[in-house]
């Protein structure tokens, strides 16, 4: 680069400073109290944060995934509900379906002895079951 | 390190303003009055819309409030807001370029004269007139368009701000070397623009 250049830079760099200077920009008062309402709102979001959503960028998502194990968690105790071991054919019967409610009576006939007869724990018979049971899920079904 | 940022140790800056980093608004809005100015200034380098330096300005001292935490005391707050200030206006910089592109066929002859007489014959202070001045600074920056935000940023604080390449690349996160690179480059380039525009040898 020659010097003649350098000197013409030189000098484009000073007019346009010059020119900067002339509209300098100052701050107005109503800048200073924009700026110190704003700090006082950030301020004051940072104190109302606990330490788990303490970054506001990440209380969205945690608090989906949150919602969303919840409601995971409530649909899957709602569906194992009827189906829990714990419950006794008197308690299934309102919850269970009539079809489901005829194979479990009739699996339960089909118990066997220590001598592998098999016996009835009812003392009644097979057809006096099955007619208070179809008795059972009319009243149901009324 | 210290010794390359003496011009950012400002009046009243120092070991007393270092809690207002962990502590209330209120001295915040000190260390506003105190740099508010100088961000001005900063950023009004880069633009000349009053609207686009105050909201950046204002931004700056958001920003630096919410990640006060991230303040190392080994620098001035100045050069940590300066170096915010930067950043911001590096950001703004590039969207709006990719709102307008500048041309120089877009400048008038009359600039472009007025601009050869005051570089040959040097007398830079003639022009009183804010409305003129408006015009040669939007002519003096349109020259300067067709560099890269980056390369545009690096020459103007280096020749219009008077920081050092190590200043400068301090604020802009890059290397002394590169920046002396990118300077030569610029340089370059603006006088070849200048050449061309303002026409001749001078």
């Amino acid at each position: 680069m020659k010097k003649k250049d350098i000197v013409r830079l030189k000098r484009f760099f000073q007019l346009l400073k010059i020119e900067q200077d002339k509209i300098k920009p100052v701050p107005s008062p109503d800048f200073y109290c924009r700026v110190a309402c704003g700090l006082q709102k950030i301020g004051g979001a940072d104190k109302d944060r606990s330490s788990y959503f303490s970054y506001p960028r990440r209380t969205l998502p945690w608090a989906l995934v949150t919602a969303a194990v919840i409601s995971v968690i409530i649909v899957v105790c709602l569906l194992h509900a009827p189906f829990s071991p714990k419950l006794g054919v008197d308690e299934a019967l309102f919850v269970l379906t009539p079809e489901v409610i005829v194979l479990e009576s009739l699996s339960e006939t089909e118990y066997s002895d220590s001598n592998g007869e098999l016996f009835n724990p009812d003392s009644k018979s097979d057809a006096q079951n099955s007619i208070e049971w179809s008795n059972r899920i009319c009243m149901l079904r009324l | 390190m210290r010794e390359s940022m003496d011009m950012f140790i400002a009046d009243g800056d120092g070991d007393k303003i270092t809690p207002v980093l962990t502590a209330d608004e209120s001295k915040w809005r000190e260390l506003v009055r105190l740099h508010a100015p100088y961000l001005f200034r900063l950023i009004g380098r880069f633009f000349q819309d009053r609207q686009m330096v105050e909201d950046l300005a204002q931004e700056t001292f958001f920003r630096a409030f919410r990640y006060r935490k991230s303040y190392r005391s080994k620098v001035p707050i100045k050069y940590w807001l300066a170096r915010i200030a930067v950043r911001l206006c590096y950001d703004a910089l590039r969207k709006k370029k990719n709102l307008k592109e500048l041309s120089v066929s877009d400048i008038s002859p009359d600039a472009v004269n007025e601009l050869e007489t005051r570089l040959s014959c040097g007398n830079q202070g003639e022009n009183t007139d804010p409305e003129t001045g408006l015009i040669t600074r939007d002519f003096l920056e349109k020259l300067l368009a067709h560099l890269s935000e980056k390369d545009r940023m690096i020459l103007i604080l280096t020749a219009v701000e008077g920081l050092t390449s190590k200043e400068t690349s301090g604020l802009m996160g890059l290397t002394t070397a590169g920046v002396k690179m990118r300077i030569y480059r610029a340089r370059r380039s603006a006088l070849q623009k200048l050449r061309n525009v303002a026409g001749g040898t001078g």
